[in-house]
């Protein structure tokens, strides 16, 4: 039973820390009660795998919760900034989910460019405007300073970093084509033949 | 702020229901649920955890301090029991009302 709960005390590292401080520890002794009820082996290894399984939801869940508190006490400058970089972002996964559905191909031509290259780089730099106000005003620098903290406004670092990926994804590897002309199969292999 | 019927998911209903008769540390709260929903609600520690964490700040439940045992048990509090008779009754108005439309029989199974 040891091996078990020590996987499972190693996994509980995903969770956020201030969670995992205070929960970590009753989660791991309920476990073990949980599997000491059991009777058989087939029983206990259920229960693991049920507790295992459940963890990314309890994970994600928790990380959307702190997203959610971190964007309650921003000051409205950056909750605006955010929403709305994650607004210009949405076109991108638009057209790529389209394309892949089904090639729509030339006639994305047109605003493909703005949609996978210009709206994320606006969203880029909205994001990171949002940050250095964020750094200036509130001293988020030493706020930053332990992971805790680093894990709590993850959010707010969320945007800029998928924004900074997408451009770097079809500017970096000038990839704007394949994306919006390609066929979605072959996007990957269209980029790294670019 | 007015609390309106059936505000609390059936988790977090179970869990109160659960400890409405004492203190319960977490493994006993997991089979308590289980136990009142004849075995419909299974939770594991994740699911449990995420409940109880909501439930505490909303005030509906309170870790226990002393206990003597390492486990940490929790109660309700006097909100939480107000929140819990709440549901209770507007359960019980609903069952009442699925009796009069003849949609339940007497005995609870649907006709």
């Amino acid at each position: 039973m040891k091996p078990f709960i020590t996987i499972y005390k190693q996994a509980l590292k995903i969770l956020p820390v201030v969670y995992r401080n205070r929960y970590g520890e009753p989660m791991v002794r309920t476990l073990e009660d949980m599997m000491a009820d059991q009777i058989t082996a087939q029983a206990k290894w259920n229960v693991w795998l049920r507790t295992m399984f459940d963890l990314p939801i309890t994970t994600a869940y928790q990380y959307a919760q702190t997203g959610g508190k971190t964007m309650h006490q921003a000051p409205n400058y950056a909750k605006q900034g955010t929403i709305v970089s994650t607004l210009l972002l949405v076109p991108f996964i638009v057209i790529v989910t389209l394309n892949s559905i089904h090639p729509l191909t030339k006639s994305w031509i047109g605003i493909g460019y703005l949609s996978v290259f210009i709206l994320p780089f606006v969203a880029l730099l909205l994001g990171l405007a949002v940050l250095v106000r964020l750094f200036i005003a509130h001293d988020l620098w030493s706020r930053l300073k332990s992971i805790k903290q680093l894990q709590n406004n993850w959010i707010l670092f969320a945007v800029p970093i998928l924004a900074f990926a997408m451009v770097s994804f079809a500017f970096g590897h000038d990839g704007v084509h394949c994306i919006t002309d390609g066929h979605p199969s072959k996007i990957m292999r269209c980029v790294s033949n670019s | 702020m007015k609390r309106h019927f059936s505000q609390l998911p059936q988790v977090a209903f179970s869990i109160l229901l659960a400890l409405s008769l004492k203190p319960r540390h977490g493994y006993e709260i997991i089979k308590q649920v289980e136990e009142d929903s004849a075995g419909k609600i299974k939770l594991v520690s994740g699911a449990l955890y995420t409940s109880i964490k909501k439930l505490h700040e909303q005030g509906l439940i309170e870790e226990v301090t002393e206990t003597g045992d390492t486990r940490r048990y929790y109660k309700l509090t006097e909100e939480g029991g107000k929140a819990l008779a709440a549901e209770l009754s507007y359960y019980q108005a609903t069952v009442e009302l699925g009796r009069k439309r003849q949609i339940l029989t007497t005995q609870g199974g649907l006709k």
